[in-house]
């Protein structure tokens, strides 16, 4: 009897927690606490901005320094601020399991990637195939509708395994004479530690999905930044800059990544003793919530990012022929 | 596997985790301009026109002119003059981010023919002389303005040293008179409203855009 109303007190603990942190975001004090953040972002931009522009002129170890400093404060709180990131790593997490390892590893990577795509963009499009640096910065919207489709697809290849889990987990019900074993995991089992299982594989698989699918949408203020280093004469100093705020992003990602695995491990102390039966139906039902809450981000992220400014609103959107002399230039009002 | 049935109570969390995550999620400026105003008034010391200064920051000005000196078959002095004209034309249905007021009443602003760019110590700078409408005169009245983005992608501040002190010539005017006090406010927003704005964005209701919350005023106090 205590073994069945474990979960529901559990249920019950986790909502009112829900609620409270609901509560406590609603508030003033966390209210202040956002704007406090932006306000910050705002000036580590300018400082940023201005420590790149010194920097490039007369470089030491002290301004260098700071700028590194900069950097990594500007990553801290730019991933306190708007970005899927965070939202699909967190029902990954959730719905998918996962390690502490594993959730740091996939922050951090995640994290490093944006900051990589930002450099390898100005890499490969302005170093390579001589575009200008704005509209390196345009091309930014692109790899991010590219982003939000991966988001998408990776929750849709989630429910889809999700469904899987469910028909194997229904059927497995009059068969279970072979008691402890899985329905899949019999055919391949006992083969030792080394032996990476197909279940592990994917998981392999859907982890590095994740990670590609948050981590190719560069920050366009990062793609600036390696452009505008390039263009003061020292790229390098865009390189760092952007590394060193990715970590700073990847430390705020991983604190709610963490947040999300030291929740579930608490759950799974308090739940200790279910039923494995009952539990392979909840996970596959669970997974399948989570992959739907997946592709529904990724097509809202799809359907808002039209809405968004890419630009500044003071300049035509730069295109290869654009020629603010002959008049070529492409004016999309209203984009 | 009891480990699995905790997976609907991180969905639980996560689910919670959305419908909060709305307030934190608020657009931030990817570059800024250092502004200066000028209040121009005719003989009869009416308030004709604003000129205003806008000083592009070193990386929007960096990339500008990178632009600019990949034009073939032209002049830097050609290619920045046409700049300002790209730029004139996207900011005259954007009203020049220019928001008048005389004694509280907005007060209507005419088309912009005078305008220049040019560069200074790798800054772009943008001058116009943005027209009143009618000439407005100041005596018992006071005039007040907000120079902003909307969509907040830029930060209009009026030029400020590195402890945020707004310069003393950043708001000046053409005809000095002791009975008009100057002063620039910064913004002070309620956070609440900021992030109730940031929120309606999501849905596209309300008043688009943060930049109005973060706008600074400038105020000619000739009461």
């Amino acid at each position: 009897m205590s073994e069945l109303s474990r979960p529901s007190i559990v249920i019950a603990v986790l909502l009112i927690g829900v609620g409270l942190l609901g509560y406590v975001f609603s508030t003033d004090a966390f209210q202040a606490l956002s704007y406090q953040l932006l306000a910050w972002q705002r000036d580590l931009h300018r400082s940023l901005t201005l420590a790149i522009t010194e920097l490039a002129q007369a470089p030491t170890a002290a301004t260098w320094g700071i700028m590194v400093g900069v950097s990594f404060g500007y990553g801290v709180f730019h991933a306190a601020g708007p970005g899927h990131g965070k939202a699909v790593l967190a029902t990954y997490l959730a719905s998918h399991g996962g390690a502490v390892r594993r959730a740091l590893g996939l922050s951090f990577a995640a994290a490093l990637l944006q900051g990589v795509t930002a450099i390898l963009l100005v890499g490969v499009l302005v170093y390579l195939l001589g575009w200008v640096t704005r509209q390196a910065m345009g091309s930014v919207a692109t790899v991010e509708h590219v982003s939000f489709l991966l988001v998408a697809t990776l929750g849709g290849w989630l429910c889809w395994r999700a469904v899987h889990q469910l028909r194997a987990a229904y059927t497995s019900q009059g068969e279970s004479s072979s008691a402890d074993h899985g329905p899949e995991a019999h055919h391949h089992c006992c083969h030792g530690n080394h032996h990476i299982e197909p279940e592990q594989a994917l998981d392999k698989r859907t982890a590095l999905m994740t990670v590609v699918a948050i981590g190719i949408r560069p920050c366009s203020g990062g793609v600036l930044m390696v452009g505008a280093a390039s263009l003061l004469g020292n790229v390098l100093l865009g390189v760092v800059a952007v590394l060193a705020m990715s970590l700073g992003t990847g430390l705020t990602v991983s604190l709610l990544a963490l947040a999300t695995i030291f929740a579930r491990d608490w759950a799974k102390r308090r739940l200790a003793g279910q039923q494995r039966q009952r539990g392979q139906r909840v996970a596959a039902w669970l997974a399948l919530a989570g992959g739907s809450v997946i592709v529904v981000l990724g097509l809202s992220l799809l359907a808002t990012s039209a809405t968004q400014p890419v630009g500044s609103p003071l300049l035509d959107e730069p295109s290869p022929s654009a020629n603010p002399l002959t008049g070529q230039i492409v004016n999309d009002a209203g984009y | 596997m009891y480990w699995k049935i905790k997976r609907i109570l991180d969905v639980v969390l996560v689910t919670g985790f959305f419908l909060v995550a709305p307030s934190v999620v608020v657009a931030h400026p990817h570059g800024w301009i250092d502004l200066s105003v000028k209040v121009i008034s005719d003989d009869q010391g009416r308030v004709t026109a604003l000129e205003q200064h806008w000083r592009l920051d070193p990386f929007y000005s960096l990339v500008v002119m990178e632009e600019l000196s990949q034009v073939e078959d032209a002049s830097l002095e050609q290619g920045i003059a046409a700049l300002g004209r790209q730029m004139r034309d996207n900011l005259v249905p954007l009203g020049f981010f220019t928001e008048i007021y005389l004694d509280g009443k907005p007060i209507e602003t005419a088309e912009v023919s005078e305008y220049t760019t040019r560069l200074s110590n790798d800054r772009l700078v943008f001058m116009f002389r943005l027209p009143l409408a009618t000439p407005q005169p100041l005596a018992g009245s006071q005039l007040s303005y907000q120079i902003y983005d909307p969509t907040y992608y830029l930060e209009v501040v009026h030029e400020a040293d590195t402890q945020q002190r707004i310069d003393a010539d950043a708001l000046t005017v053409q005809q000095s008179s002791p009975e008009c006090a100057l002063s620039v406010t910064p913004a002070d927003p309620d956070p609440e409203v900021v992030m109730r704005a940031a929120m309606l964005d999501v849905d596209e209701q309300g008043e688009p855009g943060l930049g109005r919350y973060f706008a600074e005023t400038g105020l000619i106090d000739c009461r």
